[in-house]
C-alpha cells in the first residue's frame, strides 16, 4: 500500500469549536488552563483517606448499625466473661427446686429444676452465638463459592452445581437435618467415630452450614451471571487478569450486598435451627444450655403462663442478637457500597 | 479576554506543539488480520444441547494495520465491528482465521504468553459507566494493569497512577475517589488511563465516544489524538458516527453483516465511495448547511439488515442493493482493488459511482454552489455554508451567522 497522504487535521468539527468557545467564554478571569486539563470545578481538596477509613466512617454514620455493634459486642463480652463470674449453670438450688421468680438471689429467677436462669443464659449465649456465626459464615462461604463458580464458568459447571443445589433444596430440610445429625452424632455410623473429637456444638453447626448454603448460592449465581458480561470484567481480562483474580477482585466484591444480607439472616436462622434440633433431641444435648434448648424446655403453656422469666429471657436474647446482627449487616452493606459513602 | 486555542489539538496557544508523525507504511504492519471468523453457536435444548446454527458475527475479515495509523471501522449496529475488535484481542476466541500482532500469531497462543502480549494490545470500551468496577477506587482501577503484570512496587505504582491521571487531564488527587463520582467524559478518561498504563502499541477503541454527549466527544477525541502523537499509538477506531471516524482516521473500513465491504484512505472513501452500501451510508450523514442539504439526495435503503444467523447467499448486500444482478445472488465478490489503486479495495461486482445520489458529496455540492454563484446564478443570500468554513462570520455570543438585515 502506498504511503497515504496525511489527512488534514486543521479543520475541526463545529462541536469542537463550540466547546472551545464555551471554555474560553465562561471564565471570568483569564486563568490559563494547563495543557489538556479538562474544564472542571476547582478540586475540593478531599482529605486523603484510605479505603478502610472511608468504610469505617461510613459504617459509623449508620446509627442503628453502630449501636447494634455496641450491643452485640457487649453481649459477646458478657457471654465470654460471665461464666467465670456467675455461678455454675448446671448447679441446682436445692432450697428452691422449682421455678422461682426473679429475686435478689437469682436475678433472672430459676427454671423448673431450680437452676439459675442468668447463669444458664450467659453460658448458653456462648454456644448459641458460636453456632450462629459459624453457620452463617460457613454457609455464606460455601454458597458464595458455589455461586461464583457456577455463574462465572457457566456451561457444564453451572449445570452440575445448580443441579446439586436443586436436589438439596427439594429434600425437606428437617428430615434431612435429622438424618445427617444422627449420622454425625452416632458412634456406630460411618463418620461418627471420625468426628468424635469435635465439640458437639461445632458438629451441629457444621451440619447446619452444610445444609444451609443453597439459597445464597442461587442468589450469588444470578448476580454473577449478570456481572460476568459487564465491560469491567472484560477490561480485566483484556489487561491479562486471571480467572481467579477476576472472581476475587471484580466479581465477589460486587456480590457483597446480597452476601451480607444473607449472612445476617443466617445467624438468626442458625440459632433457631439449633433450637429446632434441640427440641427433637438432636441438638446440643442437655444439660449444656443453648438459647434454643432453654426455650424448648420452657415451651409448654403452663410455663408460659406462670414462669414468664424462663421463656422471656432466652427469647429476648435471641431477639436482640438477631436484630442487631441484621442492623450490622445493613450497615456493612451500605459501608461497602461506594455510592453511599460520605 | 478569552482564551486562545490552537486549532486541532484543543491545547492553549503556547503549549508545546507535537507534530504527529503519521502512519509508517514502509515498515511491517503491526497487526495482520486474515480471514477472521467469529461464529456464535445457536443451541437448542437444555441438557444435551443441539447445535442448530451459527450467528456469523464476523465472517472472513482481513486487513492490515500499520504502526502509527488510525483505522476507522464503521457500519451499522450488529455488523460485527465490536466483535472484530474483541476477536483480535482474543476476548472472544475466533472461530477461524489468523491474527498476527507484531509478528506473533495470537489465535494459537498459550494463555500464559497471551497475557504478556496484552501489555501491547489494549482496549477502550464504549460505555464508561460499565467499564469501570464500581467498587474500586480510581487509583486501584488504573494501577490494576501494573499489579497484574507485576510492574513496580506500591509507591512507584502510585506515582504512575498520578502521572497517568495527569496525562489524561484529570486531577491526580482523585486517586481515592470512586467511578460514580465522575461524569461520563471523566470516566472515559479513566478508562483511557487504564489502557495507557502498560504503554501499549495498539489500542482498540470500541466506540469510545458514542456514549458521551457531543461537546465531551470532542474533548475525548482530541485527547486520543494527542495521546497518539505523544506515545506513537496505533488505533483501531470502531464507531458508527461517520463524522467522528472521518475526523480521526487515516483509513476507513466499512463493514456490513460481518464482512468488510470497502476499505480506503479516509478522504478517498468519503469523496469517492465505490460500494453501494458505502454510498448509502455516506448519504445519510446530515449536513449542517440547509442549501447543501436541500440539494443532497439520500439513498434510502429498502428492508432491514438480514439476520447474521441466516445471511443471504452471494453478496450479503444484494437483497437491498439497487445494482444487484444475478451474479450478486450467487457469488460473494472478493475484497479487491479496482482501477489499480491498491489503497482502495471494495467487495462489489459493480463498484463505482454510476451517478448514484450518494456519490454527490457535500463538497461537490458546495463547489457547485460556488460555481453557480460565480456565474451569477442562484440567490445571493448569506449562507450558513460560509459560516461553516471559519468562525469569521459567526456571532460569538449565539454561534449563528449574522442576520442579513444587520
Amino acid at each position: 500500500m502506498s504511503a497515504a497522504a496525511q489527512p488534514s487535521r486543521g479543520h475541526l468539527p463545529k462541536s469542537v469549536r463550540a466547546a472551545q468557545s464555551v471554555a474560553g467564554g465562561t471564565q471570568a478571569a483569564p486563568v490559563r488552563q494547563p495543557y489538556r486539563r479538562e474544564i472542571e470545578a476547582p478540586a475540593i481538596a478531599a482529605p486523603a483517606r484510605t479505603q478502610r477509613q472511608q468504610v469505617w466512617d461510613s459504617f459509623c454514620s449508620h446509627r442503628a448499625a453502630f449501636i447494634s455493634l455496641i450491643i452485640l459486642g457487649s453481649m459477646i463480652f458478657i457471654c465470654a466473661v460471665g461464666p467465670f463470674v456467675l455461678q455454675d449453670p448446671e448447679a441446682i438450688d436445692y432450697d428452691v427446686l422449682a421455678a422461682q421468680a426473679p429475686s435478689g438471689a437469682h436475678l433472672f429467677g430459676t427454671d423448673q429444676l431450680g437452676r439459675d436462669v442468668l447463669a444458664r443464659l450467659v453460658n448458653a449465649g456462648r454456644t448459641s452465638l458460636a453456632i450462629g456465626f459459624v453457620v452463617a459464615f460457613g454457609a455464606a462461604a460455601i454458597g458464595a463459592w458455589v455461586g461464583v463458580m457456577a455463574g462465572y464458568f457457566g456451561g457444564r459447571v453451572d449445570s452440575a452445581l445448580m443441579w446439586l443445589v436443586n436436589v438439596l433444596m427439594t429434600i425437606p430440610s428437617l428430615p434431612l437435618l435429622m438424618s445427617v445429625a444422627v449420622l454425625v452424632a452416632s458412634p456406630s455410623s460411618a463418620i461418627g467415630p471420625l468426628v468424635k473429637s469435635v465439640p458437639e456444638w461445632f458438629r451441629i453447626a457444621a451440619v447446619l452450614a452444610l445444609l444451609g448454603w443453597m439459597g445464597i448460592s442461587r442468589v450469588v449465581r444470578s448476580q454473577v451471571v449478570s456481572l460476568r458480561n459487564q465491560e469491567f470484567v472484560e477490561a480485566a481480562r483484556a489487561l491479562g487478569g486471571t480467572d481467579s483474580r477476576i472472581m476475587l477482585v471484580h466479581i465477589l466484591p460486587n456480590c457483597v450486598s446480597v452476601i451480607a444480607v444473607f449472612t445476617t439472616l443466617a445467624v438468626s436462622g442458625a440459632i433457631i435451627g439449633e433450637s429446632a434440633l434441640s427440641f427433637l433431641g438432636l441438638g446440643v444435648s442437655p444439660p449444656t444450655a443453648t438459647w434454643g434448648n432453654m426455650l424448648a424446655e420452657a415451651r409448654d403453656l403452663f410455663a408460659i403462663m406462670n414462669y414468664w422469666w424462663t421463656v422471656w429471657f432466652p427469647a429476648l436474647a435471641i431477639f436482640i442478637t438477631v436484630l442487631s446482627v441484621n442492623f450490622i449487616g445493613d450497615g456493612v452493606r451500605d459501608a461497602l457500597d461506594p455510592k453511599s459513602m460520605k | 479576554m478569552t482564551q486562545q486555542f490552537t486549532p486541532g489539538t484543543g491545547a492553549p496557544i503556547g503549549a508545546p506543539q507535537l507534530e504527529r508523525s503519521g502512519p509508517d507504511y514502509s515498515s511491517a504492519p503491526i497487526l495482520q488480520v486474515r480471514n477472521l471468523k467469529k461464529y456464535f453457536p445457536i443451541k437448542k435444548g437444555a441438557l444435551f444441547a443441539k447445535h442448530v446454527g451459527d450467528v456469523k458475527a464476523v465472517d472472513d475479515v482481513s486487513f492490515d494495520l500499520w504502526p502509527g495509523e488510525t483505522l476507522g471501522v464503521v457500519g451499522e449496529s450488529g455488523c460485527g465491528k465490536s466483535t472484530t475488535g474483541r476477536a483480535i484481542l482474543q476476548l472472544h476466541k475466533p472461530t477461524a482465521g489468523s491474527v498476527v500482532f507484531q509478528g506473533e500469531e495470537l489465535t494459537t497462543m498459550s494463555s500464559q504468553r497471551m497475557r504478556s502480549v496484552r501489555r501491547d494490545l489494549q482496549i477502550v470500551f464504549q460505555d464508561p459507566y460499565a467499564s469501570l468496577n464500581p467498587r474500586m477506587t480510581v487509583g486501584n482501577i488504573i494501577s490494576e494493569p501494573l499489579v497484574i503484570h507485576k510492574i513496580g512496587d506500591s509507591s512507584s505504582r502510585t506515582a504512575r497512577v498520578r502521572e497517568l491521571l495527569d496525562i489524561v487531564g484529570l486531577n491526580p488527587a482523585f486517586t481515592n475517589r470512586y467511578p460514580h463520582e465522575f461524569s461520563g467524559g471523566q470516566r472515559q478518561r479513566i478508562g483511557i488511563a487504564r489502557a495507557l498504563a502498560l504503554q501499549p502499541k495498539l489500542i482498540i477503541c470500541d466506540e469510545p465516544v458514542s456514549a458521551l454527549d457531543v461537546s465531551i466527544q470532542a474533548q475525548v477525541m482530541n485527547l486520543l489524538e494527542d495521546l497518539q502523537t505523544e506515545f506513537d499509538l496505533t488505533y483501531m477506531f470502531i464507531a458508527h458516527d461517520l463524522a467522528v471516524v472521518k475526523h480521526v482516521s487515516d483509513r476507513v473500513a466499512v463493514m456490513y453483516l460481518g464482512k468488510i465491504v470497502e476499505i480506503a484512505e479516509a478522504d478517498k472513501l468519503y469523496e469517492d465511495p465505490q460500494h453501494p452500501y458505502t454510498q448509502a451510508l455516506l448519504s445519510s450523514i446530515p449536513v449542517a448547511d440547509p442549501e447543501v442539504a436541500r440539494r443532497k439526495d439520500r439513498i434510502v435503503l429498502k428492508g432491514d439488515v438480514p439476520s447474521p444467523a441466516n445471511p443471504p447467499p452471494g453478496c450479503p448486500f444484494h437483497v437491498r442493493c439497487w445494482k444487484a444482478q444475478s451474479i450478486c445472488k450467487q457469488t460473494m465478490p472478493p475484497l479487491e482493488m479496482k482501477d489499480g489503486d491498491p489503497g482502495h479495495q471494495m467487495a462489489c461486482w459493480f463498484p463505482g459511482p454510476d451517478g448514484a445520489p450518494g456519490t454527490i458529496t457535500p463538497a461537490k455540492i458546495i463547489a457547485e454552489i460556488q460555481a453557480e454563484r460565480a456565474a451569477g446564478i442562484g440567490k445571493p443570500v448569506v449562507r450558513a455554508s460560509k459560516a461553516s468554513q471559519g468562525t469569521g462570520g459567526v456571532d460569538p455570543t449565539t454561534g449563528l451567522p449574522p442576520h442579513p438585515g444587520q
